[in-house]
């Protein structure tokens, strides 16, 4: 006998979801339809003027157009280190495997602090790698390394790729064995087979890893905070500031509304792409 | 290569945290513990780890609970519901938590939930298990699919209760799984930076939050001592979890 009792996970589910995780955000993310008039004080009637100024504020573009440009080279960046990583996790066997299996596990599961503050104590004007090349003669005056996008770019990337290793390997674990044997048998060499049967059919969790690493970096705002110095500023770190130094709520909501879209575009754009990439091959 | 580059800060860190020196110089000058003893030493270090470890603990606790009965329940009662609590579930893995922190920070100053510690610590520990429940799912739901359905249909028979069906069944067989999910909610939980600081509090200040805030300050290798100890937390109950279940079906590598 089945009762409407038996429900009550999916009950518990929906109420906790319901209080704590979306409640809040359409809290949130509706203060970005009303005016800022001061600090904990905003209009009662429906506006777009918050939208309007994130497109014609200068500053605001400049943010955008930084978060957008580190976004797409840390993307970039973990693909192309990352998806080596991911095949060798995917295919290989014996222990060198399982060894970078745990390093990437263990990574994914470090504090984001902790591990933006090791880049801190690598990449400072005074830190281990300008020593070094100093020590060693290679160079003469510091590089600068860090307060910069260069300093951000690096530690995001290195922050980013145990995800995408990770998706990216799933994604390849999954392709049947099978179809590159056949591919082989057929007379494909082994760069042939790459090319034409695993690298397509990864695909998909190339753009999934892809796509959860750029939303991920795009609104991190710690790693820039610490690496950039304040001079790399990004969408998350713009939000973080609105919200808790102006305490300007809805601008902060109109922020991080342009941001979702955004992400939400992209990944409509590529799923589009990649079904009609599938439909032209059918 | 790629594993060096990921690995390389952490290992700088740890040599960071052994210097006598409170800058670095390379190579190292001598062997000290010292950052280690001004870690422990310090009040309000001390008082961030408890509040971190009983939140972590309670907040893995919550979410694997859920995430077994739930399990439970969307194979043998509402099968037809599985797809779309699946999506709600993972969803919090691929909302950057950028706009759930200022979200439980405005939801708790307007509703007045926030005004005194008990009801901001309910509010973080709320938001921290929708956070990990996409990992405790993962983990729950890998191990559960291996568990046939004839099992628990032969004990319903056999008329054992729902309540008895879970406790000498289901959570018997699901140890593994079970076991990775807390480790990784707890995980997840301890080093969530961003709400955690949106809703820091004067007395809710958990260990992430404390950390950001001393490093904006201070750049002793204090902060190393304490990276080098989490680090190997990390690793630790990685290794735990791969030998209980296994890092690859965990991750749901096909093998």
């Amino acid at each position: 006998m089945r009762g409407l009792g038996d429900y009550w996970p999916i009950g518990l589910l929906l109420g906790l979801l319901l209080a704590f995780y979306l409640a809040p955000l359409a809290l949130f993310l509706g203060f970005s339809l009303f005016a800022f008039m001061q600090p904990g004080q905003f209009g009662t009637d429906l506006t777009l003027e918050n939208f309007a100024r994130v497109v014609a504020d200068t500053y605001t573009l400049g943010v955008f157009a930084t978060t957008l440009r580190v976004g797409l080279t840390v993307t970039g960046l973990c693909v192309l280190i990352g998806y080596p990583v991911a095949h060798f996790i995917a295919r290989e066997e014996g222990w060198q495997r399982r060894v970078v299996l745990l390093v990437v596990t263990a990574s994914l599961f470090t504090n984001l602090i902790v591990r933006t503050y090791g880049w801190i104590v690598l990449l400072t004007p005074r830190g281990m790698l300008n020593t070094a090349l100093i020590q060693a003669g290679v160079i003469e005056k510091p590089l600068r390394l860090m307060f910069n996008e260069t300093g951000v770019v690096i530690g995001l990337t290195q922050i980013m790729l145990p995800l995408f290793i990770l998706v990216a390997a799933v994604s390849i674990s999954a392709i049947p064995r099978m179809l590159e044997d056949a591919a082989g048998i057929a007379g494909a060499g082994p760069v042939r087979r790459f090319w034409r049967v695993t690298l397509p059919l990864s695909l998909p969790g190339i753009v999934n890893g892809g796509l959860l690493v750029f939303v991920l970096s795009v609104s991190n705002f710690i790693t820039p905070d610490f690496l950039g110095g304040g001079r790399v500023l990004m969408a998350g770190s713009m939000i973080y500031q609105l919200v808790s130094r102006t305490l300007n709520y809805p601008f902060a909501a109109a922020v991080a509304v342009t941001m979702l879209s955004g992400a939400a575009l992209l990944f409509l754009g590529l799923w589009l792409a990649q079904s009609i990439l599938r439909g032209s091959r059918a | 290569m790629g594993c060096l580059y990921l690995i390389a800060p952490t290992l700088v860190v740890a040599m960071a945290s052994v210097s006598p020196t409170a800058t670095m110089r390379f190579p190292p000058e001598g062997f000290s513990l010292k950052w280690y003893a001004n870690f422990f030493a310090r009040p309000e270090f001390m008082t961030s780890l408890r509040l971190s470890g009983t939140l972590a603990v309670g907040v893995a606790l919550a979410a694997t609970g859920l995430a077994v009965v739930l399990a439970v329940t969307l194979r043998r009662t509402a099968p037809k519901f599985g797809g779309a609590m699946q999506a709600l579930v993972l969803m919090p893995a691929v909302l950057p938590t950028i706009v759930l922190g200022p979200a439980v920070l405005i939801f708790g100053a307007q509703t007045g939930i926030a005004g005194g510690f008990p009801g901001a610590l309910l509010l973080l520990a709320g938001a921290h298990v929708a956070l990990t429940l996409p990992f405790a799912w993962q983990a729950v739901s890998t191990s559960y699919a291996t568990l046939p359905p004839m099992l628990e249909e032969a004990a319903e028979v056999a008329g054992a209760g729902r309540g008895r069906i879970l406790a000498r069944l289901v959570v018997p067989m699901l140890v593994p799984g079970i076991v990775a999910a807390l480790t990784f909610c707890f995980l997840v939980s301890f080093d969530e930076p961003v709400v955690a600081l949106f809703t820091t509090r004067h007395d809710m200040v958990t260990l992430p939050a404390q950390v950001f805030t001393y490093l904006r300050f201070r750049a002793d290798p204090t902060i190393a001592a304490l990276s080098t100890m989490m680090s190997l937390i990390s690793l630790a109950l990685m290794l735990v979890a791969d030998r209980v279940v296994g890092l690859d079906r965990i991750m749901g590598l096909t093998r």
